[in-house]
């Protein structure tokens, strides 16, 4: 296997809140994007109506315009457009945010298939998604990030020993700097994750 | 009286503490200085600081040539320019009663700073609970101090062109001064009699101001009837004394024996609209850009299937036509609005050819005026509405795809020639409105002026579509409540006033205004692909 250094192309970024053209509909916006990206999604796109089979998106739905999707549906669009380019690493920013159940199964089922060919980094604060299915786990807690034991995540105490991880980092800090506490519990506790391999 | 000096000191340091990171923002977006400038830059406080003190001479600086460009483009050069003819005496005779209409009659009526609202009003006195009394005698002071300053170091300059000595140059900013104070007295004299806050009368303050303006610039054309009652106001000693005791007294009742509260609080309400003016010019230029809902109906999506695909456009051509089909009323509602108003131009030419061309107007005299064209063209042209339009219903989205950036240069050019089709059209029903108006005064004769017009329009029709959209992918100004808060863009904007004034005051022949124009319009559309394909992939991004 060939090492090279990554370039701005191999790296996909999914907004938590999806960003898409509004004034069109799902069905046009992907054929627009197989359009300009013809040389890299190549064969990919031929089958339209397959990708969106694919992503579960019905077909009155298709045809809607992209200003009329729920969150989930414009996230599934925005799923879509990496599975068509397939960059080798893809970032995604709290992925579940806010979708219903089903969607979430749905996204949950669809991460899990796309890791086999990319490298999914994402960040949440759901522990049981980063349980499911990440390979890595890191902790950002109070501005630093630490590496988790990758045996932790198989456990059935993996969520009780994350927060154990998490609340003894407070304690010490608030014993070594009196007032640490507080800015513990306030600050922004999120786990990042690397998943699956190239 | 000190503190209060001290609170307004620090509040100028915040505005350019706020300026200098602006400024650092988009700096380091230039191409030639990314480098120079790093993040650090925003922590420098001390450099800042120094900044803000070269800032305090720019500003003193800026307030002086902000006289000096009233005096000298607001009332000099319309009378440099239209009356050079005349003699000396009347030329001095209007450049008075200009003086007179602008400054003392609208400008009294029409500004007064202790009815004023603004947002460093509303921070000092609700925000920051300065006393409104000491916060507003310390406004007067300073506004009045360098009013007078600046007025009167630039009117020396320009006076002597007109014959004005400095004695009377001090003497006639003093009267003026003098009065300004006095009106402000009569506007809160005015709020505590009837409640009424007149700078805030929208309607009455428009209607002063073309009542105003048309009385201080119809003396420069050849329509009798005016009289130039400013100059003569201005020649009455009793006026001037009586104009001197009346600042004196109003100034010291103001600074001395009145209290503010009850009219500050008036205008600092938290609910007043023009107090978030920022917020308020953002729902005014939504609503300009809002897409009518019928059009998306109108235009309903063509289910694509692979045959049907096969003849369909591709790409950004595919995007851009379902752009415009879905966003017609937004895209044509301006350009009917331009037709409209050039058709109102026509129907106001034609008529003052029919019924003055005997006697008043020549066609070789309308040759001085042709650089009007120029800011015509610059109100006329659709582009920054569109560019607006483009940026909030499609490119906000669109430009965070890095394959979006990086194919920049296909839906530019695609866009500059949808957009030079509609100027072009905008430019030649300008020129077909001239054409008639100049055939009409040349009782049916081809001048020689109408070749130079058509050319003139038309390249500058070319010239404003590719300033604006290589504006627009170059700098992209808009952030995404729509404000334009780029410096670079202001600027580089505000150069076409001052091409305006050079070729005023150039007095170019036609032939040679139009090919200088067009020289630039051509070398302009042949250098944007260029420099789009150049810079756009990192500059056209949502701020």
């Amino acid at each position: 296997m060939s090492v090279r250094d990554l370039k701005e192309d191999d790296v996909g970024y999914v907004y938590s809140l999806p960003i898409l053209p509004e004034f069109l509909t799902g069905y046009e916006f992907i054929r627009f994007f197989i359009d300009v990206n013809e040389n890299v999604i190549a064969r990919r796109g031929e089958d339209v109506d397959g990708l969106f089979d694919m992503m579960r998106i019905a077909k009155d739905d298709r045809h809607k315009l992209l200003k009329h999707y729920s969150h989930g549906m414009k996230n599934k669009i925005q799923m879509l457009l990496f599975l068509l380019m397939k960059p080798p690493v893809i970032l995604l920013d709290e992925p579940l945010t806010s979708f219903d159940v089903i969607i979430a199964l749905e996204m949950k089922q669809l991460l899990r298939e796309m890791k086999s060919d990319h490298i999914l980094i994402f960040s949440t604060h759901i522990l049981q998604l980063a349980a499911d299915l990440c390979d890595e786990l890191v902790v950002l807690h109070d501005g630093k990030l630490s590496r988790v034991s990758a045996d932790l995540l198989g456990r059935p105490d993996f969520e009780q020993q994350v927060i154990e991880l998490l609340q003894s980092d407070a304690e010490n800090e608030a014993g070594a700097a009196g007032n640490g506490l507080g800015q513990c519990q306030d600050g922004t506790q999120k786990e990042k994750s690397d998943a699956g391999s190239v | 009286m000190l503190g209060v000096f001290n609170t307004i000191a620090r509040r100028w340091q915040l505005q350019i503490a706020t300026l200098a990171n602006r400024i650092i923002f988009y700096t380091q977006r230039l191409p030639w200085l990314r480098g120079l400038i790093s993040e650090q830059a925003y922590a420098a406080v001390r450099a800042k600081r120094t900044a803000g003190a070269v800032a305090v001479v720019l500003r003193i600086i800026a307030g002086l040539l902000e006289s000096l460009l009233y005096f000298g483009v607001m009332i000099a050069l319309p009378v440099v320019l239209w009356a050079d003819e005349r003699e000396a005496g009347e030329r001095l005779q209007l450049f008075m009663h200009m003086y007179f209409c602008i400054s003392v009659l609208m400008a009294g009526i029409t500004s007064a700073k202790i009815m004023e609202t603004n947002e460093v009003k509303y921070t000092a006195v609700r925000l920051m609970r300065i006393a409104p009394t000491r916060f507003m005698r310390a406004v007067l002071v300073y506004r009045y101090s360098t009013f007078f300053l600046y007025q009167w170091m630039a009117l020396t300059v320009i006076a002597g062109i007109f014959g004005i000595s400095a004695l009377q140059a001090l003497m006639l900013v003093v009267t003026v001064t003098m009065w300004r104070v006095g009106s402000e007295w009569l506007h809160l004299i005015m709020f505590r009699r009837s409640n009424i806050v007149l700078v805030k009368k929208t309607g009455i303050i428009v209607l002063v101001m073309l009542l105003t303006l048309a009385a201080a610039y119809l003396p420069l054309t050849t329509v009798d009837g005016v009289p130039l009652f400013g100059a003569k106001a201005f020649d009455q000693p009793l006026l001037i004394v009586l104009l001197l005791f009346f600042g004196v007294f109003t100034g010291y009742v103001l600074l001395k024996q009145t209290d503010f509260t009850a009219e500050v609080r008036a205008v600092t309400n938290h609910d007043d609209p023009l107090l978030n003016m920022e917020q308020m010019m953002a729902d005014v230029q939504r609503k300009a850009v809002q897409a009518n809902e019928s059009d998306y109906g109108e235009n309903p999506s063509p289910p694509y299937s692979s045959k049907e695909a096969a003849g369909r456009k591709k790409g950004y051509a595919y995007m851009h036509e379902l752009f415009i089909a879905r966003h017609n009323s937004l895209i044509r509602a301006p350009l009917r609005k331009r037709f409209a108003a050039i058709m109102v131009i026509g129907v106001m030419l034609v008529s003052s050819a029919l019924l003055f061309a005997a006697d008043h107007l020549d066609v070789n005299s309308l040759e001085q005026f042709l650089p009007l064209l120029i800011l015509a063209m610059f109100h006329l042209t659709t582009g920054m509405h569109l560019c607006k339009v483009l940026f909030y219903h499609c490119d906000i989205t669109l430009m965070r795809y890095h394959f979006y950036r990086k194919n920049a240069v296909q839906h530019f050019r695609l866009r500059l020639g949808w957009m030079l089709g509609m100027n072009v059209l905008i430019g030649a029903a300008l020129a077909s409105v001239l054409s008639v108006f100049l055939l009409i005064l040349s009782e049916g004769v081809v001048h020689s002026i109408l070749l130079p017009i058509w050319l003139l329009t038309l390249t500058l029709a070319v010239f404003f579509t590719v300033h604006h959209l290589l504006l627009y992918y170059l700098v992209q100004p808009y952030s995404t409540e729509l404000n334009t808060k780029n410096p670079l863009f202001t600027l580089l904007n505000s150069l076409i006033s001052v091409c305006f004034i050079v070729a005023m005051l150039l007095r170019l022949t036609p032939w040679t205004l139009a090919s200088v124009v067009t020289t630039l319009s051509l070398a302009y559309l042949f250098s944007a692909l260029p420099l789009v394909s150049k810079f756009a992939e990192s500059r056209f991004s949502a701020k």
